[in-house]
């Protein structure tokens, strides 16, 4: 009996050891609030999903390096505090909170999922905080109000503009399409979209599958979809699934046109489905091979970390898109804004600012307009705009 | 169509028959179901992966290291761990083989790291037409390794010597120690065994999905084990028509019935089996 309360004793002692040591996520030292720093705050996908959210964190430190070396904004350097959202709407949302109310930090970036910026964005108007999210494609986004921004096209955009394009590649006149997506609210969000536009261009697709997360046998539904060999594969879901699902539907004889989204975004896609992933159609919201001075230093920055941080995966677009947030911080620091309303006010009057991803401007809605939605094809092995 | 899921559930159902043989061959021996039989899967892909990519090897060369990987992997499961826990109670060697495989996915993890690798050799495209039925090269492939793999198991149990004396270790330990067999040396070869048909699988899965990755085995482990069951614990013939009979249900299912829900086709039988015939379609009522 006295062993197993001692036995129960040691448990417990170790079980709050284990819960203090899970409470310090902090991920960098947080500052003494003195007058010589800005600190802005950080929401990332620093452990689920972090191979999103690792060259996120980077491209956020890149920019403050460059700033910093340059002397600051106005004398004074830039700090930021960065918080893992867990992929977890209530842990996006502690770490908002915590934010504005304990760092008391001057703007935020993130969110990386629509759903986590969505459950913030409510305490960044009250608290009149600007929020950027890199990467939240959410139509709703648009709606969330006047103090969230977002730095990328709306997934209705890009799934628009992917099926305009994938059927003028095709080069027929009535081309035919099937989809397989990914049984996960995104995928099963760019299936809808994909139906409804195809449907505008009265194209009523042949075939619809769909598979889990984790699959890797995707066989009996491209089997399926496989009789009339359609001209356009949309293939809406993550890299983990969509790579070896093109290189089965290649095997399968299926020679139509492939069309993915965002998840198949990275080298490490081209890398697993080898020529299967030729003439790959996606969207993207950067291109890497800009010739403008200020993005090769910036990818040649990027280049850099990677070669320091092996263990960050090589997705580039996830670090422009924070970069430009925080370049665009600055600037509106450094034009004297010093409070939310301030920095609100100079983002939706910014005009033509140079950000890497391109020239960017707000709508009324805060969401970013750079001209054009970036499509890509992938040609001999890589991603090329086109 | 129909005949070409058919084929579809053939190939996928082989890879679950070798790993069912896995299963059998062990529980035939010891009456120990050893769960980590994924991990197997797992290595025989590794190796291979590794054989082709790290060590540059010609691809003959490199499905032999994986076949050795996945062997060794073995031998040392059963010297290391169950060898010791032999005279346990019978749940201890179970919870170890849990262990075990948990372990297994943990190593891969840290040597491999968790991103998917695409199969070393990439294949080309190319079929096999029957009238209406579309075969590729790559199925026809698997299926024919996976026959070779399961007729040569077969005659090594019934008919090499070393099978005999496996099959005595099988039936009594003692007597078969009376007639001069060392039962340690074949329940060793049984690992052996056993490995090589998962690691066969895995590597053969690997090239078929272009897939190499940590928890590869989890999965296939597991319907792997529900169709040792469902052909019978310890048959070897039942567990290659339980194998098959998996993959075909499961690849119609997906098919013709819901395309999301396909591993709950397969876990689904396993709990009409174990409703309806406990024993298996092969297995003898006890």
């Amino acid at each position: 009996m006295k062993h197993l309360a001692q036995t129960l004793t040691i448990f417990c002692v170790l079980l709050l050891l284990g819960a203090c040591g899970s409470d310090e996520n902090k991920q960098t030292a947080p500052t003494d609030n003195v007058s010589d720093t800005i600190t802005i705050g950080a929401v990332l996908r620093l452990s689920r999903g972090a191979s999103d959210g690792l060259p996120a964190r980077h491209g956020m430190e890149i920019a403050v390096d460059q700033i910093n070396a340059a002397g600051g904004i106005n004398g004074k350097k830039l700090n930021i505090i960065f918080y893992d959202s867990k992929d977890d709407s209530t842990t996006a949302v502690n770490a908002v909170q915590k934010l504005i109310s304990v760092d008391k930090v001057q703007a935020i970036v993130g969110p990386m999922m629509s759903g986590n910026v969505l459950a913030s964005a409510p305490l960044c108007n009250r608290d009149k905080v600007v929020m950027i999210t890199p990467s939240g494609t959410s139509p709703k986004i648009s709606q969330a109000g006047p103090y969230v921004f977002r730095l990328c096209t709306p997934i209705h955009t890009q799934a628009n503009a992917l099926v305009t394009r994938a059927i003028a590649l095709t080069g027929k006149n009535n081309p035919t399409a099937a989809i397989v997506y990914s049984n996960d609210p995104y995928g099963k969000g760019c299936k809808n979209l994909f139906v409804n536009y195809l449907q505008a261009q009265d194209i009523t697709p042949a075939g619809i599958e769909t598979f889990q997360r984790g699959d890797k046998d995707f066989q009996a539904q491209l089997t399926n979809i496989s009789a009339s060999n359609p001209d356009m594969l949309f293939f809406p879901g993550y890299l983990q699934e969509t790579a070896p699902l093109i290189s089965q539907a290649r095997q399968m004889g299926l020679t139509g046109l492939s069309i993915g989204v965002f998840g198949d975004m990275a080298p490490q896609y081209i890398h697993l489905a080898g020529t299967a992933a030729e003439n790959h159609l996606n969207a993207s919201e950067y291109d890497e091979a800009n010739p403008a001075e200020q993005n090769q230093k910036f990818v040649a920055a990027y280049k850099e970390m990677l070669a320091k941080n092996p263990q960050t995966s090589d997705n580039i677009m996830f670090a422009s898109l924070t970069y430009d947030a925080v370049q665009l911080l600055a600037s509106a620091f450094a034009s004297g804004a010093a409070s939310g309303e301030g920095i609100q006010s100079y983002l939706d009057k910014v005009e033509n600012f140079p950000g890497v991803t391109g020239i960017l401007n707000f709508d009324t809605n805060g969401d970013v307009q750079k001209g054009e939605v970036y499509l890509f094809q992938v040609k001999n092995g890589a991603y090329k705009k086109i | 169509m129909l005949t070409q899921q058919l084929i579809n559930g053939l190939v996928s159902g082989s890879a679950y028959a070798l790993v069912a043989l896995g299963y059998t061959l062990i529980y035939g021996v010891l009456g120990l179901i050893n769960l980590a039989q994924g991990e197997l899967y797992m290595a025989g892909a590794f190796g291979l992966w590794a054989g082709m990519a790290l060590l540059k090897l010609p691809f003959l060369g490199a499905v032999l290291f994986g076949l050795l990987t996945a062997g060794i992997v073995g031998l040392a499961m059963e010297r290391l761990v169950f060898r010791p826990l032999q005279n346990r109670h019978p749940l201890i060697p179970m919870l170890a083989a849990i262990g075990l495989s948990i372990m297994l996915q943990a190593l891969a993890l840290l040597f491999f790291g968790p991103e998917t690798k695409p199969f070393p050799l990439e294949l080309p495209p190319s079929h096999f037409t029957m009238g209406s039925i579309r075969i590729s090269w790559i199925q026809i492939l698997l299926m024919g390794g996976a026959v070779i793999v399961m007729v040569g198991l077969i005659w090594f149990v019934r008919y090499s010597k070393n099978g005999k004396a496996l099959q005595a270790v099988a039936q009594d330990p003692e007597a078969a120690r009376v007639v001069g067999i060392k039962p340690e040396f074949c329940i060793s070869m049984a690992f052996f065994a056993s490995a090589l048909m998962s690691g066969a699988a895995g590597m053969m899965m690997a090239a078929y999905y272009n897939a190499t990755y940590p928890y590869m085995g989890v999965l296939p482990g597991l319907k792997g084990f529900c169709a040792a069951v469902l052909g019978g614990a310890g048959s070897i013939p039942g567990a290659i028509i339980g194998g098959l009979l998996l993959g075909l249900a499961e690849n119609l299912g997906a098919a013709y019935i819901s395309s999301g829900f396909k591993d709950a086709f397969a876990f689904g039988i396993l709990i009409l089996i174990l409703l309806v015939r406990p024993s298996g379609i092969l297995g003898k009522r006890t």
